[in-house]
Parts: structure tokens; sequence; C-alpha cells
């Protein structure tokens, strides 16, 4: 019976037509409206049942329960393409000339960039933090004699507030909550239609601010191995405005996991996770895969989806904390050359 | 060692399916990636086509389906600059001629219109006229310089790759597309470069100097300096009608330049004519080996002999 | 076997609603293994063979981790050429070195409980006297640990008022929004050690 189990599985999620020539270039782990950590980043964003975080608060807020010690931290992510992000801002704060427009989009096809600031307070049944700056950007430029360019930028800031409860031993809920402010520009357009009235204001932020309130639970279900089920209902709230094309629409996300003891030290976290991470996400996209390995000091996480593969490593110890992240949209067996490489740094300090 | 996973493995029969599971899914999202635009997808081939400098292989697989997508505006401007990226027009390129657009907008503005005249230039006595007419000259001697600046911004075309660039603007001419503003504007930066071109070598060639002064060399061809003025007068009207078509609310101003415009081509054509029939008659008249240079002896060759 | 399934729950009454977000303004100290006033030794020692036990695990996770943090960062700060991964490379090499540091002590020396332990161990001292001095020795902990809490919930107040104050005649948004948030984590940890 398990065998036929295990053909419908592959039967099921067989390799799709490889068409990443065809793929829109994007990045891996960057996402307009996502800001995590350098270690959510590495699992693919399937931490819904990760219980320990070591760089940010758990995804899941009904696991902070099983947080083992308060802390109050700062961390610190920046990708590559940083010296981009003066140009990113300068858009941002409409004061870019015409030399910064040039730069972003004459210059180079593909240009990236994500850098965030947080502070953080855990604690057993309360977490909180403090966003002061989170800028993203990301466009591609299609077909140098008459450029088609795909841009996005995003600041936000805010705050994110969580709290658990234990109902029992192996049951507990959470709830989270987002306050945050954006500002963003998101646009597909021709650079020729910069020159045009019309296209005047295509480079114009917009501003919206939105409040959410998304309660979670998780479940240890069977002893051996650890299996663990959580299911958080995610970005439900109130909006001052609604932007379909960067807010993911509310939604219902779940996560399996198991800790299998296969290895004598150390502790291998496999999880499964269900959840959108773009307005635009498929049934296939929704599903990401994670495994984090953390061993004394170190912490390793790598994650597969169809955005993309990363693979990262994050030690911490005592009141610092450093990671490295190496993320590609470039597929398994995929000789292309239209693919995205990112890498982050984050460092950190437990206040 | 392995004997105590295997043992552990099958102690968690079902532990152990979802291990099998999350490996298959593994593999099943590994080799897919994110598809969002498959429904125009030779057009993202033929971009990507170009990106790598293979245009020739984009142009193949774009006029392959060229019937079928006939009036697809953004199927006919993507095979458009396939031809101009086969002539060498780059991103490059097209920014500088952006910022010289921009410009050319900014002198018009601050010299209200630098061809443009005052109401009081046909007003007043004779010194009043001629000062009017001396500050006139003066406006377009300083706008000029400005504008020859400007145009060496503009990309220059090789002699060999001119004819891919008559194709691209020939593939924006057509009428049954409904074009969207981003394409008259690319349709306008082809056509300035080309301008430039047509003017370099079917106008200035005619009135520059030849490496070897002879008298066939030093002869002005004013037939063809009169075909090349209406087709240089034919190529400025395209520019300033698709100019009006981007900016609409310098329309009127724009459609009087255009007129005006055709109507100076016109009477330079008739005078490019009667100057040409003057100067074969005076050859034939005049015996004198000056006076006998005809026009082109004097404006070519500087009234040299040879 | 699914373990919450097992037993009927009532499901949680508004009260404990209300207690549940009461207690999300408060967190709980850490885990370390605390055993009670009236345990005999014969508990304790079970307590501290097993604490050895992790300590020994820990610590040797600790310095082949930051064995590889070492060598890792070595070989990863020699193959990089951008300055910002061979920053962070370089720091891996400092953290490793800390960790093999930091897992040694954990495997040799470890806490005060052990510390105890293994003082109480080498003496000669009958079982009873054991349990006795063991009696005074959590005694004294605990009255350590009420002092410590005191201190801890007057320098978290101070801090907490202090970054208060700085942030009220602060004038950038995002420093005063950082020190607010930091002055309110500490109060927070203030009242947390005030019980």
């Amino acid at each position: 019976m398990w065998r036929s189990f295990i053909l419908i599985v592959l039967l099921l999620f067989s390799p799709v037509l490889n068409a990443s020539e065809l793929s829109f270039s994007q990045n891996a782990r960057t996402f307009e409206s996502q800001t995590q950590s350098l270690f959510i980043k590495g699992l693919a964003f399937a931490c819904l049942n990760s219980t320990q975080i070591p760089d940010d608060l758990p995804c899941n807020p009904a696991l902070l329960t099983y947080l083992q010690k308060e802390s109050l931290s700062l961390q610190a992510l920046i990708s590559n393409g940083s010296s981009n992000l003066e140009k990113i801002k300068k858009l941002l704060n409409q004061s870019s000339t015409q030399d910064t427009i040039d730069a972003l989009f004459s210059k180079e096809r593909i240009l990236q960039i994500e850098s965030h600031a947080s502070l953080l307070f855990r604690s057993k049944y309360f977490a909180a933090q403090y966003l002061p700056v989170d800028i993203k950007g990301f466009s591609v430029v299609r077909n140098e004699a008459n450029p088609d360019v795909e841009f996005y930028a995003v600041e936000d800031k805010g705050f994110r507030l969580q709290a658990a409860y234990p109902l029992t031993e192996n049951l507990t809920i959470g709830l989270q909550s987002r306050l945050t402010d954006r500002k963003f520009i998101r646009q597909r357009f021709k650079l020729t239609d910069l020159a045009t009235p019309a296209g005047k204001n295509l480079l114009t932020p917009k501003t919206y601010n939105f409040q959410t309130l998304e309660p979670s639970f998780s479940a240890l279900v069977y002893q051996p191995w650890k299996v663990r089920i959580s299911m958080m209902y995610a970005n439900a709230g109130r909006y001052s405005e609604r932007y379909d094309q960067i807010d993911p629409a509310d939604e219902l996300q779940g996560g399996i996991s198991i800790t299998p003891e296969l290895l004598p030290w150390g502790e291998l976290l496999l999880s499964l996770d269900y959840k959108s991470l773009t307005a635009e996400d498929s049934s296939l996209d929704k599903l990401h895969y994670g495994v984090s390995y953390s061993f004394g000091s170190m912490s390793i996480s790598g994650g597969i989806d169809t955005h993309g593969i990363s693979s990262g490593v994050f030690f911490s110890i005592q009141s610092i904390s450093a990671g490295i992240l190496y993320t590609t949209t470039k597929g398994l067996g995929d000789d292309s050359q239209n693919y995205t490489q990112t890498v982050y740094a984050q460092v950190g300090w437990q206040i | 060692m392995l004997k105590i996973i295997w043992k552990k493995i099958t102690s968690s029969r079902a532990s152990f399916l979802f291990l099998v599971s999350l490996f298959s899914l593994t593999i099943g999202t590994a080799c897919s990636t994110k598809h969002s635009e498959i429904q125009n997808s030779d057009l993202l081939r033929a971009k990507r086509l170009i990106d790598n400098q293979q245009t020739d292989e984009a142009i193949e697989l774009l006029e392959q389906n060229s019937e079928k997508n006939s009036t697809d505006p953004e199927y006919r401007v993507t095979l458009a600059s396939a031809y101009a990226h086969k002539a060498g027009i780059r991103i490059q390129s097209l920014s500088g001629i952006v910022h010289a657009s921009n410009q050319l907008k900014k002198i018009n503005e601050q010299n209200g219109g630098a061809f443009g005249t005052t109401s009081d230039y046909n007003s007043g006595d004779t010194q009043n006229r001629t000062h009017q007419r001396l500050s006139y000259l003066s406006k377009i001697l300083a706008a000029s310089s400005n504008y020859f600046l400007l145009i060496s911004t503009i990309p220059t075309v090789p002699e060999n790759k001119v004819v891919f660039i008559k194709k691209s603007i020939k593939l924006m001419n057509d009428s049954r597309v409904t074009w969207r503003a981003s394409d008259i504007t690319y349709r306008l930066l082809l056509e300035i470069i080309y301008f430039k071109y047509s003017f370099s070598t079917q106008f200035l060639d005619q009135l520059m100097e030849p490496s070897q002064r002879s008298k066939e060399s030093c002869t002005l061809d004013i037939q063809t300096l009169s075909t090349a003025t209406m087709s240089l007068g034919k190529q400025l009207i395209d520019i300033l009608s698709d100019y009006a078509l981007i900016y609409p609310q310098n329309k009127e101003q724009i459609l009087d330049r255009s007129n005006e415009l055709s109507q100076n081509i016109t009477n330079l054509a008739v005078n490019l004519q009667i100057a040409d029939g003057v100067d074969l008659i005076s050859a034939s008249i005049f015996s004198d080996p000056v006076l006998s240079q005809r026009v082109g002896g004097f404006v070519r060759c500087g009234g040299h002999s040879y | 076997m699914l373990i919450f399934s097992q037993q009927k729950r009532t499901p949680p009454s508004y009260l404990q609603w209300i207690i549940f977000i009461l207690c999300c303004a408060f967190s709980i100290p850490s885990l370390a293994l605390t055993p009670n006033e009236t345990e005999s030794w014969d508990t304790f020692a079970r307590l501290m063979e097993k604490q050895k036990s992790t300590d020994h695990t820990q610590g040797i996770s600790y310095i082949i981790s930051g064995s590889l943090a070492l060598i890792g960062g070595g070989v990863g700060e020699n193959i990089s050429s951008d300055p910002l991964e061979k920053g962070v490379y370089t720091l891996f090499q400092t953290m490793g070195i800390a960790s093999i540091g930091y897992g040694a002590y954990t495997w040799q020396i470890g806490n005060e409980d052990r510390g105890f332990y293994e003082m109480i161990l080498k003496s000669n001292l009958a079982p009873q006297s054991k349990s006795e001095i063991l009696r005074v020795y959590r005694q004294s902990t605990q009255e350590r640990q009420k002092k410590e809490r005191f201190i801890k919930m007057i320098t978290h107040g101070l801090i907490s008022a202090l970054n208060f104050y700085s942030a009220s005649q602060q004038s950038n948004d995002s420093i005063k929004t950082s020190l607010y948030f930091i002055g309110g984590v500490n109060l927070l940890a203030c009242i947390t050690f005030s019980f």
C-alpha cells in the first residue's frame, strides 16, 4: 500500500516541462510583501513548524512557547547589489534624476537589492519586532534594442507583534499582528514610455498602510520523529488601500514537519509548507520544502520551491550572530543562461 | 551506523513515507520553475535572443509568425526592434536621444520656439524690422549650436546597416496596427536616427569639399540636392507628426510648424530648380574659367581652380 | 497515535482568553533545571549526571561547529571576492573560535550547580550531610536569585526610563521609535522581574 502511495506522489509531482528559458527572471527569495530573516529565506519560507529560528520571530506565533530563552537583539540583512540601494531609495523618495533612471534601467539587465534592519524581542509568550527600514528592489530589462522593464521597489516600516498560549502540552495557539506602512512602485513598461506624458507618473510611488490579525495553531500529532502540523490564517486585516498585484489574498496556510532522529547529534527538521509569497502564486508555487540542521552554534538551512533553490549557514554564539545565504533561480539540470543568483549576508547582536 | 539508521526508518514507517514524499516533491519542484508568460513565449524567447546577441535567430523566430500576429503592436515593435538591433541600436544609444529630446524641448520652451518668430517680427519701420531680423538670426545661430551639439549624441548608423533601420521604420508605419504611445516614441527615435543619416549623406555630403578637386567633383548636383531636400522635409514632417501624437497638448503648434515647414521646403525645391536652370545656362554662356565653375565650384571648392 | 485528541478538552472560556492576553505581556524565565528545596541528594545527583551528559554533547557540538565555522570561514574568505562576503567570513572565523572556547567551557566546567555537585562529590560527607548542604545551597541560591531579580528589575527600569527620555528628545522618527521600542521592552523585562 505504501508503494502505491509513493507512486502517486511521484506521478503527482513529476517534473514539469523545464520552461526556465521562458521564465521571468525573479529573485528566488526576495518578494515584495515578505520580510523575513536569512534563516527563514534559507528554508524557502517553509517555517510554519520551525520551533527554533535563531534570527527572527517564529513564522507561526503559536511556536513562541518553545522558545528557551528571552532575548532582545538587532539583526541587519543585506543582499548583493547593495550599490543600487541609494538609487532605489531616491526613486521611492521621488528625488531621482535622469541619471538615476539611466543607471537603473540602461546599464544593467538585472538589478536586485534587499536590505533591512530589525529590533527583535522574544520571550515565551510574547514577541515583538520593530522594522525601521526594509527596502527591496528588483528589475529586469529585456530586449536591449527597445527595453522592456519589469520593476518593483518597496519600502516597509512597522511592527510585528506575536502572542502564544499553550492549550495542552502538544497543542498551542497563537496570534500575530502586523502594523505596516508601505511605499512601493510596481510597474511593467517600455523605457520609451518614460518619454511620454502618460509615462511621467509611472515611477511615482504609492503609499498605504495595513494592520493584520493572523491566528494560528500548532500541534505535535505523532511522537516518533515529532510529526507536527501547523496552520495559520494569514493576511487578514484592514488595508487603507488594497493592491492586488502586491498583497497576497487572505488565505489559510498550512505546514507539516518531521524531526527524524537519524543522526546522533544535532536536530534535523524537514518541513513542507503551503502558503503564498506573492499575489501571483499558483498552487504549485505555494509549495515550499525546507530542511534545517542545528548543531551547536551552527544552523544550516536549505530550501526548494518553484521560485528557486537556497542554501545557507548561520552561526550564533553568545551575543553575536552571522549568516550567509546563497540562492539561485536556476533549476536542476537547467543549462539556460537566464537565472538570477543572490547572496545575502546578515549580522546580529544580542543587546 | 547504517544499520541503526535503517532500523530507525523501518520502525517509523509512516514518518519514512513522509520523508520519501518530501524527497519526491524536492525533485518535482526543483525541476519546475515559474513560467508566468507562456502565452507570450515567442516574444520572450525573441527578446532573450536579442539580449544574447543572437539577433538573426530572433528575427527568424518572429518572422515565422508575423502574419498571424500582423496587428499585434507588441509583436510588430519587437520585430522592428530586432531589425534596429541588427543596425546597432542599443539601450545606451537610446538614452542619449531621450536626453537630447528632453533638452530640445527645454530649448524650445526657453527660446519661445527656436525658429518661432515674435508677434512684432513684421511690424514697425525698417529699422525695427531689421533689428527684429538680426535678433532672430542670432537666436537661430545660438539655438543651432545647441542643436548641433545634440545632434552629435544621436547614434550614427553605418551605410551597410541603414537598410535595417528603414525596414524597422517600415514595420512601424503599418496603419493596420493600433500603436501605443511607447511604440510611437520608439518610431520617433528611429526616425531621428534615420534623419541624421539622411541629412549627413544626402545633404551635407553634397556641400562638403571633395577630397580631390576636379570639374566633376566640384559640380553641385542640384537635382540630387533638391530630391534630398524633399525627402528630408518629408522625414521632418513625419517626425513632427509623431511628436504631436506623443505630446498632444502641443499638437496645434506642431501642426503649424509642420505646415510652415512643408511650404518652405516646397519653396526651396522650386528655388533650387530655378538655380539649377540658371546654373546650366551660365555654364554655357560664360567662357571665363572662374565664372564657368558654376555654383558647385564656389560652394564646394571655394572658387579655387582644379 | 494522536496525542492531543485522546482526552476530551473543554474549549477555553472567555476568562481564559483574557488571562491569555494578559499573560502575553509577561515572560517566564529560562528552562534551567532547578530542583525544588526539599529534593534529596540522590535526586540531585541523578539530575547532575544527566546535566553532565547534556553538557558533554552540547560542548562537543559547539567545538565541532566552531571548527567548521573557522575552517569554512577561512576557505570562504579566500574564495570570495566581494568585500561584504569577506567581512561575513571573517566574522565566521571569529565566532568559530568563540564557539570552540564556549564548547570547551560547557564540556569541562558547566554551570554553578554542576560545580557545586562536583565539589560535594569529592568530599567524604555522609548522604544526610550532603542533603543538608544541598538544602542550604538551594536556599542561598534562591535568596541570591531574588536579589538578582531585584537588581535586574531596577536596571531594566532605569534603562527603560533612559530610553524613553532619549526618545522624547530625538527628532529622527526611526531612531525615536527604536528607542521607544527598546524602552518598552526593558519596561516589560522590569515588570517580569518584579514578580
